[in-house]
């Protein structure tokens, strides 16, 4: 049987670029890292500048949109590997909406109506590393719409299965 | 950062690294002139604060060390990747670093 856990580290981030250290602790009986996710989830709810897609006939032209971007993510294993995460995080899929004519425009797609399917990417790192530093930095622009905003790291791990 | 400590602890935390002692050291005192920017390549390499400079940046890829910030929770004296070093007096100021540099494997 394997045995897995998942540990979140969450913060908020108050400031246009701030930037956060933190640190993610590793169960002993971890037997590797499988893979690590990142997320943000926004305290206060503005539409985001150019967020969401358009849907419905406006499909039909082609309008790229960047997504708006809320900062970077690096984590660092105190063992050999060094790096083993580096991830941007953006606050919206400005371009969700493309190529889909189901919407109407009172009901566009959005990230929490149409999400991919979120996985984590892998680091096969192995469990020995007891700690990992991480570093968060805020990358919003000040001259667009800013967010206060909480921003979450997901470590999975593989734990040890007692032999029986 | 002391100098002190810095040699203690750089050979722990090369052997953390994996590299054991196949590493070089180098003295780097960087001297800035009034708000110079500088770039440094750090790439597989790391760049150890010894000291706490006064109006002095340092960024990079592991975070940041400027006891000016107020938009930081920590400050990194163990820096690799790209590197930007800035003066934010209005006359020449200095930092000292130790370079750690890796040695290349011998290929046979």
């Amino acid at each position: 049987m394997r045995k897995e856990k998942v540990i979140l580290t969450s913060f908020a981030i108050t400031q246009v670029g701030q930037i956060q250290g933190f640190q993610v602790k590793i169960p002993r009986d971890a037997k590797r890292i499988i893979g690590i996710e990142s997320s943000v989830s926004k305290r206060i709810l503005m539409p985001a500048p150019g967020g969401g897609g358009g849907g419905g006939i406006g499909s039909l032209f082609v309008s790229v949109n960047p997504n708006p971007i809320m900062g970077e993510f690096k984590l660092q294993s105190s063992g050999d590997a060094n790096i083993i995460f580096a991830d941007t995080i953006y606050s919206d899929d400005a371009n969700i909406g493309q190529g889909d004519f189901s919407a109407t425009m009172q009901f566009p797609p959005k990230d929490f109506t149409h999400l991919y399917k979120p996985m984590e990417t892998e680091a096969n790192e192995d469990g020995s590393a007891t700690l990992i530093k991480g570093i968060y930095t805020d990358k919003q622009n000040p001259v667009n719409q800013t967010y206060t905003y909480n921003t979450n790291i997901y470590v999975w791990v593989e734990l040890y299965t007692p032999k029986k | 950062m002391t100098t002190d400590l810095a040699l203690e602890y750089i050979p722990r935390r090369m052997r953390e690294l994996g590299y054991g002692d196949q590493y070089l050291l180098r003295f780097a005192h960087l001297v800035l002139q009034p708000n110079e920017v500088r770039s440094i390549d750090g790439s597989d390499q790391f760049f150890i604060l010894v000291e706490e400079p006064v109006n002095i940046r340092v960024e990079s890829d592991m975070g940041i060390f400027d006891m000016n910030a107020s938009n930081t929770n920590e400050m990194i004296y163990e820096h690799q990747g790209q590197i930007t070093v800035t003066n934010q007096f209005e006359i020449p100021n200095s930092v000292r670093f130790i370079q750690v540099i890796p040695k290349n494997d011998k290929k046979d």
